[in-house]
């Protein structure tokens, strides 16, 4: 089997190929996490918004990914099944998380932008802080349907394969994400 | 062709979000960091011990759907297995819930022919013989000699003793070769 000699991803099927072989398991498994690990990091860190979180959410989903890829059969794209457990693994940090504070929501809000300005891999300005604030108060499906639209620019066919919620559903989930966020920016003066 | 749907649906509902979008995030990675990455990652699955073997390979490539296991025992030495073991079981099948033959053939045989094949072996029948064939009233014990059977014989108390008219009536229907195998 030959191993790729540029730097072009490799495809879904050659990476499926490698990981199915015994000894060429490991290049496989690197290749898959060239393939994805920005595309998935960028979507994690949306959810979470500090790099330091992101990295071990991301993490945990490669380690996730690892221990199941041999169990993934396909019936859905690579892709899709890998954000599937991305999103769920930052789901649950953000829930964990949630727990600690005791909890209003305008204290997660302030915790969030707390986090946010010690972040040093953050140097949005005002408003790019107040949108992930307005992000942060959203219910969770909102804020993931939000995320994908807004900043992945993913079709809603494919993220209603991702989220398993009707096309419907989730037009009218983003559309009420968009609109409360619209309304939080005009409480703030900044519409 | 997406993004020019993205940017209409944001323009019709929030266009100020749609500025704000240009604009980016704000958020950035160090320099290295998806370079570094993957290894990290190993780093962390050798820490867990998550890491794959050879042999825990071996073992998840063996977790097959049910259709990859139809496929694996296609193959031609288990339908041929399985073939043998179905006749097997076939076999054994059959020969077990058929009837006994020795029914069938009893059933065949005719009163008549019965009677002639008795008659024409009555002398190669023993006493205990004669006596599970013939009802109990006709029971006849040919006593040659006067010696009695013993006594804890079934046949002792249907015994009955011959006159020498009943003797000399009964040599007399038999043939020369019969009397002859009688003495």
């Amino acid at each position: 089997m030959q191993l790729p000699v540029n730097h072009k991803p490799a495809t879904d099927d050659k990476i499926l190929e490698f990981l199915r072989s015994e000894k060429n398991f490991e290049r496989g498994f690197r290749m898959l996490m060239d393939a994805y690990k920005e595309r998935l990091y960028w979507h994690i860190r949306r959810l979470v918004t500090t790099h330091e979180d992101a990295d071990d959410v991301l993490q945990n989903t490669f380690i996730k990914i690892y221990r199941g890829i041999l169990q993934f059969e396909g019936k859905s794209k690579l892709y899709t099944w890998m954000y599937r457990i991305a999103t769920n693994e930052a789901i649950t940090f953000l829930q964990s998380r949630a727990r600690q504070h005791t909890s209003a929501i305008d204290d997660l809000a302030g915790a969030l932008a707390t986090r946010l300005r010690a972040d040093e891999w953050f140097d949005g300005d005002a408003l790019q802080e107040q949108l992930q604030t307005a992000m942060a108060q959203l219910p969770e499906k909102q804020r993931l349907v939000f995320n994908l639209r807004y900043y992945d620019e993913m079709p809603y066919e494919e993220m209603s394969a991702v989220l398993d919620t009707s096309v419907g559903a989730l037009k009218a989930s983003f559309h009420h994400a968009v609109k409360k966020i619209e309304g939080f920016f005009r409480e703030n003066d900044h519409l | 062709m997406k993004k020019d749907e993205l940017h209409d649906e944001l323009n019709e509902h929030a266009p100020f979000l749609n500025e704000l979008r240009q604009k980016g995030d704000g958020m950035r990675v160090p320099a290295d960091y998806f370079d570094t990455l993957n290894d990290s990652v190993f780093r962390q699955l050798d820490a867990i011990g998550a890491r794959r073997k050879p042999e825990a390979f071996a073992k998840t490539k063996t977790q097959r759907s049910w259709w990859q296991w139809m496929q694996y025992l296609w193959q031609p030495r288990f339908a041929l297995a399985s073939a043998v073991l179905l006749s097997l079981a076939l076999t054994g099948w059959w020969y077990f819930s058929k009837p006994a033959e020795p029914e069938i053939a009893v059933a065949a045989i005719s009163v008549e022919d019965a009677e002639a094949y008795l008659m024409d072996n009555l002398l190669e029948l023993d006493q205990n013989q004669i006596a599970m064939i013939l009802p109990a009233d006709e029971l006849l014990h040919i006593s040659i000699d006067a010696e009695p059977a013993p006594a804890d014989t079934k046949t002792n108390k249907h015994e009955l003793q011959l006159s020498p008219e009943d003797i000399e009536d009964l040599l007399r229907d038999m043939t020369d070769e019969e009397l002859e195998d009688l003495l």
